[in-house]
């Protein structure tokens, strides 16, 4: 166990510097003025210069590439000039809209995807079974920002013409200010982001719903006098999860590195926000920030399966 | 009274290639502490007519009667019928492998089944599956109660099994090729614990097989089945010396053992028909070398045979023309040419080809 977690987490790191690597080449070997470029388009030079100098971009390659790793690793992502402030200061008030809105969303989508799975499951090619699949499908192939505009135009904008503020159209409440807020603002978002990703966890649900409940231990189940919900929950259920938790993490560990469309949709100052702003302001000090964050969120989100993977199916061997 | 009394059993899916009659009309009873043996090809409807009885077929459409101590569980509500799985009926299937729920510990599982149906605190209900891990021969089962089914051999798992099936010690046991999936000693080794723990409880057992050698060893009572029909239904002694229906006959010939060293094995020619297009007449008569005319139109019913009591058969040769042997079988040679008109006789062999080759 113990084994396990530190060869994992090694191979986390590795691949993370890989990835550091790689942001490292792309911007700083650049054949281009790295200062320039750092400093946005409309800095003045004496900005330019003291960026140069803040970098050491006049010291040899590798003294510059060992200090941007050291840095990343104590936390320091650099100096976002055009928004003067920190990058980890950035990315620190933005975090919690976008993890905020990705947990919300991965619970309702967890419910809703895997609930509607399971119902079509147990009776395929029943009429609950075709609504269903026919349902999950319009939200697969529908955009984000499609069903995004759509809820606005509806929920708030034709009930906010009735007179009706039960939604607002975009911004933030953060949890601590109010609760009742911070769920007001997010439900949009929340439906939006589950909708759309509720699909895939039908279709895995059910066809691995399918091929367990032919599984031989089923027939044990029943054949034990367990009720049919007990069979299909406990049993069922149980075992088809194991494809579920791999898609869940790899999902979240996606849109915790900045769910792009949707956030723009509601206009909810998260990481995706800033990861649009800083690509067009060219803010690459936040832009490296936001990559190896997101880079970071996924490493974990595998780490994270992995153990599960155990804690479902005893037959996994965690060494 | 007996205990389980089937009726006419049928037992059909529907399939994308049409209807499939799995189970066509199937009768055998059940005494208290008795054992039937079921044997038949792979795909004979022995296991589909066991799991119909007590509603484990998916999809199946079942007609007929299995009367439970009088009460017909074809029928039977779902919620009461739950009442009779694993309380009154339990069942073991081929490979226990697979029949054990790979995620719960093996002591859960035996814990779940008491508690299903006996409102026991999991305390106890825990001590009564140490009790039966101890009982089928589990070494250590205060630790083994905690494993997991991997971490048990073949063996041990339908051990494990039969622990779990006679937890809450019900009057029937339906072991569906229990040994099959096993290696030779530990067949043995698990055919002996269950007789042993039929004597001990009494429990009534009905043990598929495709084994006539484990038939031998087990039963009581036998049922041959082909096609989804029995064919032929005896205690276990007129079954063996005194058969009659010419299925019956091919398996005890195709035993290894039958029959002096050096005597070649007979193995019945063909295969069984597909389900789907039953054969008119004796489903039997493309493969049986004494079919006679009237078996190609004629299907015969269960009738009486003269081995021995109760012994019927599905056979339209003379119900005495029971046995094995040379004599008896030149007898049946004699019978059935005389069953064979001449002009239909072609038809007949020209139909029958393609079973035999
Ligand atoms: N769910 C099902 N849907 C369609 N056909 C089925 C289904 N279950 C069983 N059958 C068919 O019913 C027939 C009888 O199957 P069954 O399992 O009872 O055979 P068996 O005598 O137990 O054979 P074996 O010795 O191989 O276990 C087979 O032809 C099988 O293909
Ligand atoms: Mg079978």
């Amino acid at each position: 166990m113990l084994r396990f977690l530190a060869r994992r987490i090694t191979f986390g790191v590795i691949v993370m510097w890989i990835v550091a690597t790689v942001v490292f080449v792309l911007y700083f070997l650049a054949p281009n003025d790295v200062a320039r470029t750092l400093a946005g388009r409309e800095a003045s030079p004496s900005t330019v210069e003291a960026i140069r100098h803040n970098l050491g971009l006049n010291r040899p390659l590798l003294t510059q590439y060992g200090s941007f790793l050291w840095k990343a690793l104590h936390g320091n992502l650099g100096y976002s000039y055009i928004n003067s402030v920190s990058v980890v200061t950035l990315i620190a008030q933005r975090i919690w809209v976008t993890i905020s809105l990705v947990a919300g969303g991965a619970a309702i989508w967890l419910v809703l995807g895997v609930g509607a799975g399971v119902v079509s499951a147990i009776r395929p090619r029943s009429f609950a079974d075709r609504a269903t699949t026919g349902l999950a499908l319009f939200f697969y192939s529908m955009p984000t920002f499609l069903l995004g505009e759509a809820f606005l135009l509806l929920l708030f904008f034709e009930l906010h013409l009735a007179g009706l503020n039960w939604f607002p159209g975009s911004g933030y409440v953060s949890l601590a200010q109010s609760v009742g807020g911070w769920a007001r603002h997010l439900i949009l978002p929340w439906l939006t982001i589950a909708l759309v990703t509720a699909a895939t966890y039908t279709r895995l649900t059910r066809t691995s719903m399918l091929e367990v409940m032919g599984e031989d231990y089923i027939r044990t189940a029943r054949a034990k006098g367990l009720t049919e919900r007990r069979v299909t929950l406990r049993h069922g259920l149980r075992a088809a999860l194991t494809p579920v938790v791999t898609q869940f993490g790899i999902d979240v560990g996606t849109l915790l590195g900045g769910a792009i469309v949707t956030e723009n949709v509601f206009g909810l100052p998260g990481l995706g926000q800033l990861i649009i702003t800083s690509i067009l302001d060219q803010d690459l000090p936040t832009i490296i920030g936001l990559v190896l964050l997101a880079s970071a969120f996924v490493v974990v989100a595998n780490i994270v399966v992995d153990f599960l993977y155990a804690v479902l199916d005893p037959r996994v061997r965690l060494t | 009274m007996a205990l389980l009394e089937v009726d006419d059993l049928r037992v059909s899916f529907s399939t994308p290639d049409g209807v499939l009659q799995a189970v066509r009309g199937v009768s055998f009873s059940v005494d208290p502490g008795q054992t039937l043996g079921v044997v038949g090809e792979s795909g004979s409807g022995k296991s589909v007519s066991m799991q119909a009885i007590l509603g484990l077929s998916q999809g199946a459409r079942v007609s007929g009667s299995a009367r439970f101590e009088g009460r017909d569980l074809v029928g039977m509500s779902a919620g009461e019928l739950r009442r009779v799985r694993g309380a009154q009926i339990a069942m073991i299937f081929q490979d226990p492998l697979s029949s054990l729920h790979p995620h719960y510990r093996v002591g859960w599982q035996i814990m779940e089944m008491i508690r299903a149906h006996d409102k026991v605190a999991k305390k106890q209900a825990r001590r009564r599956a140490v009790e039966l891990l101890s009982l089928v021969g589990i070494p250590t089962p205060e630790q083994r109660v905690d494993d997991f089914p991997h971490q048990f051999s073949g063996g041990m798992r339908q051990r494990a099994m039969i622990a779990m099936a006679l937890a809450l010690n019900p009057k029937l046991l339906i072991a569906d090729e229990p040994t099959t999936a096993l290696d030779v000693t530990v067949q043995a080794q698990i055919l002996e614990l269950i007789q042993r723990l039929q004597k001990e409880f009494g429990t009534a057992v009905v043990m598929i097989t495709h084994d006539l050698g484990i038939i031998a060893d087990v039963a009581d009572k036998v049922m041959v089945m082909y096609a989804g029909k029995p064919m032929e239904y005896a205690d276990k002694r007129t079954m063996y010396y005194k058969a009659h229906h010419p299925y019956t006959v091919g398996l005890i010939e195709s035993l290894p053992q039958q029959g002096a060293a050096g005597d070649r094995l007979r193995p019945i020619p063909g295969l069984p028909p597909s389900l789907l297009r039953v054969p008119t007449g004796c489903p039997f008569h493309p493969r049986c070398r004494y079919a006679m005319d009237r078996c190609v139109v004629d299907e015969p019913p269960m009738q009486e045979a003269s081995g021995g009591a109760a012994h019927r058969s599905a056979c339209w040769l003379p119900p005495d023309l029971v046995g094995l042997g040379p004599d008896v079988a030149l007898r049946r040679e004699q019978v059935a040419e005389s069953g064979r008109d001449a002009s239909a006789q072609t038809a007949t062999v020209a139909q029958s080809q393609p079973g035999r080759r």
